[in-house]
């Protein structure tokens, strides 16, 4: 018990207190993390093994849950048989792609945002960003019918605009917050010695990079974990991991194997990822209302 | 976009980010916006003009002759149907019972999170507790789906070993619709604690050491302390919460699709079923605008409190 | 979504233009996605140029063994015998494979040569597609194998006005299964009647709860609509006075459905009948696909079930390495005051549809011919397929692994049809949401035949069918 606090009060219904405390903690990161767990168990088990579960009430029995022969059968099956390969490559470019598109574009949106003033700048700001949250199943049957019509459908550039409907604005308002913060003196002097607005821009470009850097990730993986836009418009030869996922949740033969580990693909990197920029994940995921 | 000049004095007097038109470059922010704003332009107000034509007409899918014009008649046999009804009380219910316990959790979280904040292993600790929010919510539907199976099922097991009655969590009309709140709490309630934490960071640590000279209970600290200190940040919050709960879709539509029975319709499901399962596009349309007006009054408000009160850690710009 | 301003104006916009008949659907389509095209037409990169050469066929598929693996193991003997020939096999689930469908249909589809589906949608597609009765004429013998085996009642939901827009591939019915050993064991009788099904569930569960019964529920994919239009039927009731086989569960105003029908006392039966089964059904029914009962078969959990003849794949020993001898099934089952044996159940299998714009028209007849011929039996059959031809499904249906094949040739003739009109899968939505009232004990089956037959009437009237 190293708590500073406790040193300085050491009365018992302290103690009993923090004990408390500790163990809720420790049971809401048990159910955080339980979840996972048996996904990656489940997906290293045969199909049969991942159902053998002990008699109610045989507390020994929770070593079953942990003594099984692993196979990596489940992986094979979807790089092999199911083309999962293929799936993880168009994740990887349609989030990719989007996540560069929205950020190359929404730099200059956002520089403009940040350094001029102009007519109605407020309500544009603040119309962008509510692109963001309109909820997608709402528009998806008319966004369906446009890349219909533009034969977008079944592309990645289909899928990278798509993903772009909802990374863009998220960029421009982030990437906005990042410009306000550098003093506009940099560029001013550069200006005043004759550099064009683009290359004062570049000048700057260097002093929010790092954040830029970490939106880019959060760009990824929105795209990466979206399912919506990916099952309609990315629907047929621009299929992604989580439609690819919930594909095999077929009305006649569910894999649960190959499930969980369809899962665990679609899960480990952005996982990954997700540590490489904890910094900015609550600036991220509240759209830039709140920084750390 | 015509460019305003701002008074050179008033340019002086603030620091930064302040603008100044040089010469020749009246259309440079028109130009720099152009991109992205037709971008948006085209894909959120080109659907949106789409979606009210289609919300006017009688119009399947699959339909090989012309949509048939019929006024307001969507909207109306949409308003008169039960399962809008019931749709409209179960997006509600959702909402709300997982906003609060996500709330609810999240500030205890925080609290006790932050309280033991000096003991070692905390880092590790906040990290893992926010990894649900890096799960696609497609693969965190399909894996507590996974885990609810009745017989199956781990989290009966061990509800079998505590020898507590083994409910079927997706399939019984009771609790169904909790078991899917469940799974939105999993993935959500760290994000309410990593923005409660990341307050309770901000606030001076003299003022919490004031708070506990004083005796003052850690209850009373939240009330009095942390949710006045942070109310800002709270109703934005609170708010981005609403507007993905009521627009949540991914994680019913991989558990039970609205089932069973109604016990999970809400209004997303609903449009997805009318405009994907049943194939009728005009009665998805006027849903969607319904679930369309909805949505854009939480956000209007939630772009009320934002530019009311700026950007937390920044000054009012 | 948008600020209040901008909004208004195109709200009026869009409702002047709703009113112009002049401006075509597309037209208005392609006006409101010109901004969009400015944007990314530059970087689109179709896929159509690859696909669609001569002797490349590609054939779109819903996945699972009766349909895809079928299929690709039937295109891979094709691809054996006729080396020259490469045929691609787009599988994809539900919803984006009728997407695919309609879509293509709406234009021409002649990126494919061949779309695996139900009869559902050739009211609406049949002029996109290839009437086939000249194809079939070519080749009297192929032609009387096919006719002969295939029994009208369940071919002729691929026609329209008595012409053959699609060869059926497979066979797909409702019917009963039950594990032998169990019921030997207890001494329970062959489910044939509901009043059976129920007395059984009820004996199963007294020796482990949950056993006696499972079906698939809740809303997913309309299972329960399905399930409950097969009892009706089973127990002597119709959707609609004029709601007959002969039909195949068409509307059109020429063609109306009369009197709605879902309240009569056989429906009423029917649905109390459902009520009762509820009350002891395993309780994952509820949430229940095939998959998860499957499971529940695999394991030892569940004993009886309805559920459709996919279910087969248990009698594979590699699936269902435990039990898979002890599955049996047979027709579905009757009740109430019905006899007649013909009528019961519910039906439904896809059928190679060719589009009209296809550039393979004859290869592709020739293998959709290939794919049903009994040389391809085995290849078919073997990757889990189920055949639609009688004289195949009893010739296999001796094998003690294939008795569910006789089922299937029983339930084919008998079960009752989709609904194939535009407003069809919205009809079992509606079923299978009053069903789903009475199974979740919201509402009384009395009250709920109805609520039902309100909304069907509703759903009629803006159909415009009872004119």
């Amino acid at each position: 018990m190293a708590s500073r606090e406790i040193a300085q009060y050491p009365s018992s219904t302290r103690r009993v207190l923090s004990v408390a405390t500790i163990i809720f903690i420790a049971f809401y990161l048990l159910w955080t993390l339980l979840p996972f767990l048996i996904m990656f168990l489940s997906s290293f088990k045969d199909l049969l093994d991942a159902f053998q579960l002990p008699a109610p009430g045989d507390w020994g029995g929770v070593s079953l849950l942990f003594t099984f022969e692993p196979t990596t059968k489940h992986f094979e099956n979807l790089f092999v048989d199911l083309n999962f390969g293929t799936y993880l490559g168009n994740s990887l470019i349609a989030s990719l792609g989007s996540a560069a598109v929205s950020v190359v574009l929404g730099s200059f949106a956002a520089y403009a945002l940040s350094r001029f003033d102009f007519r109605g700048k407020n309500d544009l700001f603040f119309w962008i960003i509510s692109t963001r949250m309109a909820p997608v199943v709402a528009v998806l049957v008319p966004l369906y019918a446009i890349f219909r019509s533009l034969d977008l459908i079944g592309t990645l550039p289909g899928l990278i605009l798509a993903y772009t409907t909802f990374n863009l604005p998220f960029a421009i308002w982030i990437l906005k917050g990042f410009f306000d913060n550098v003093p506009y003196a940099v560029e001013e002097a550069a200006m005043c010695d004759g550099a064009t607005r683009l290359q004062a821009l570049r000048m700057i470009l260097p002093l929010v990079a790092p954040g830029i850097g970490a939106f880019l990730v959060l760009c990824v993986l929105f795209g990466w974990n979206d399912y919506l836009f990916a099952s309609i418009i990315g629907s047929g030869g621009a299929k992604t991991l989580p439609p690819a996922t919930i594909g095999l949740v077929q009305p006649q033969n569910i894999q649960w194997g190959s499930i969980m580990a369809a899962g665990v693909v679609t899960t480990v990197p952005m996982l990954f990822l997700g540590l490489l920029i904890r910094r900015y994940l609550v600036a991220g995921l509240t759209m830039g209302a709140v920084r750390e | 976009m015509r460019l305003r000049r701002r008074r050179a004095t008033e340019l002086a007097a603030v620091g930064s980010g302040q603008s100044r038109v040089y010469r020749g470059e009246r259309l440079a922010p028109a130009l720099m916006l152009a991109p992205s704003v037709v971008i948006l332009l085209a894909l959120v107000i080109g659907p949106f003009v789409f979606l009210i034509d289609t919300a006017l007409h009688r119009q399947n899918l699959f339909q090989t002759t012309p949509p048939r014009y019929v006024g307001a008649d969507n909207f109306y046999y949409l308003f008169i149907s039960t399962k809008f009804q019931v749709a409209l009380v179960r997006m509600l219910v959702f909402a709300v019972t997982a906003l609060a316990a996500e709330f609810v959790l999240g500030f205890v979280l925080a609290a006790w999170v932050h309280r033991l904040r000096d003991l070692p292993g905390m880092a590790i600790v906040r990290t893992l507790l926010t990894t649900p929010i890096l799960v696609a919510p497609i693969v965190a539907a399909v894996m507590w789906r996974f885990m609810y199976q009745p017989d199956f099922g781990v989290i009966n097991y061990i509800l079998g070993l505590v020898g507590i009655p083994k409910p079927g969590w997706l399939s019984d009309p009771d609790i169904a619709l909790f078991a899917i709140i469940a799974i939105d709490v999993w993935q959500w309630t760290p994000f309410v604690f990593l923005i409660v934490l990341a307050g309770m960071y901000a606030i001076p640590r003299s003022l919490y050491e004031a708070a506990k000279l004083d005796g003052t209970s850690p209850w009373r600290q939240i009330t009095h302390l942390t949710i006045p200190w942070f109310k800002r940040v709270l109703v934005i919050v609170l708010l981005l919460r609403l507007i993905d709960l009521l627009r949540a879709f991914e994680v019913i539509v991989a558990t039970t699709q609205g089932g069973p029975g109604d016990a999970s319709y809400t209004l997303p499901v609903l449009v997805w079923e009318t405009a994907f399962v049943n194939f009728q596009m005009g009665d998805a349309a006027a849903a969607s605008l319904v679930l369309l007006v909805i949505v854009t009054i939480v956000i209007t408000l939630l772009i009320r409190a934002i530019s009311r009160q700026g950007v937390v850690g920044q000054g009012r710009r | 979504m948008t600020d209040a301003k901008f909004d208004r104006g195109t709200v009026q916009r869009a409702a002047e233009r709703g009113h112009a008949p002049s401006v075509s659907r597309r037209g208005f389509l392609k006006g409101a996605a010109a901004g969009a095209a400015i944007a990314a037409a530059s970087s689109a990169v179709t896929w159509r140029g690859a696909i669609a050469e001569s002797k490349k066929l590609v054939v779109t598929t819903m996945p699972g063994p009766r349909w895809e693996m079928a299929l690709k193991a039937s295109a891979k003997a094709y691809m054996e015998k006729n080396k020259d020939v490469s045929i691609e096999v787009l599988v994809s689930p539900y919803a984006e494979h009728y997407q695919r469908i309609g879509t293509s249909l709406i234009e021409d589809s002649s990126d494919f040569d061949a779309h695996l589906f139900d009869p559902v949608l050739i009211g609406q597609s049949y002029p996109k597609l290839l009437p086939l009765q000249e194809h079939f004429d070519k080749d009297p013998e192929w032609r009387d194998y096919y006719i002969n085996g295939v029994p009208y009642f369940y071919r002729g939901s691929w026609d329209w006005d008595g012409v053959p827009y699609s060869i059926v591939h497979d066979a797909n019915c409702m019917m009963t299964w039950w594990r032998k050993d169990v019921f030997a064991g207890a001494g329970l009788a062959e489910p044939a009647r509901f009043e059976t099904i129920l007395e059984n569930a009820k004996k199963l569960n007294e020796k482990k709860p949950g056993a006696g019964f499972m079906t698939c529920a809740a809303r997913n994919a309309w299972f329960l609509g399905m399930t409950y239009t097969g009892m009706m039927w089973g127990f002597g009731g119709k959707w609609y006075e004029n709601d007959s086989p002969e039909r195949f569960g068409r509307l059109s105003k020429d063609n109306p459905p009369g009197k709605v029908t879902l309240d009569s006392p056989e429906n009423i039966a029917a649905m109390t009948m459902l009520r009762d089964l509820s009350k002891v059904w395993n309780e994952a029914s509820l949430n229940a696909q095939e998959f998860e009962n499957a499971e529940a078969f695999k394991n030892d959990v569940s004993h009886q079930q309805i559920m459709w003849s996919g279910f087969m794949i248990l009698q594979n020993p590699k699936e269902n390495p435990n039990f898979h001898d002890k599955l049996v099934s047979r027709d579905f089952a009757l009740g109430g005051t019905n006899n007649d044996a013909s009528k019961t159940g519910m039906k439904g299998g896809f059928g190679l549809a060719i589009p009209k714009a296809s550039k393979n028209i004859d290869l592709m007849v020739d293998f959709a011919k290939f794919v049903t011929r009994p040389e391809n039996a085995e290849n078919f059959i073997l990757a889990g397929g189920q055949p639609s031809n009688t004289s195949l499904l009893n010739k296999w249906g001796e094998q003690p692994q294939y008795q569910v094949f006789k089922s299937i040739a029983q339930g084919i003739a008998n079960g009752h049809h989709l609904a194939q009109f535009a407003e069809g899968p919205e009809l079992f939505q509606l079923i299978t949401q009053h069903a789903g009232d009475v199974v979740t004990g919201k509402a009384e089956p009395e009250q709920a035949c109805v609520n039902m037959k309100k909304d069907v009437e509703v759903l009629l009237e803006r159909g415009g069918y009872n004119a």
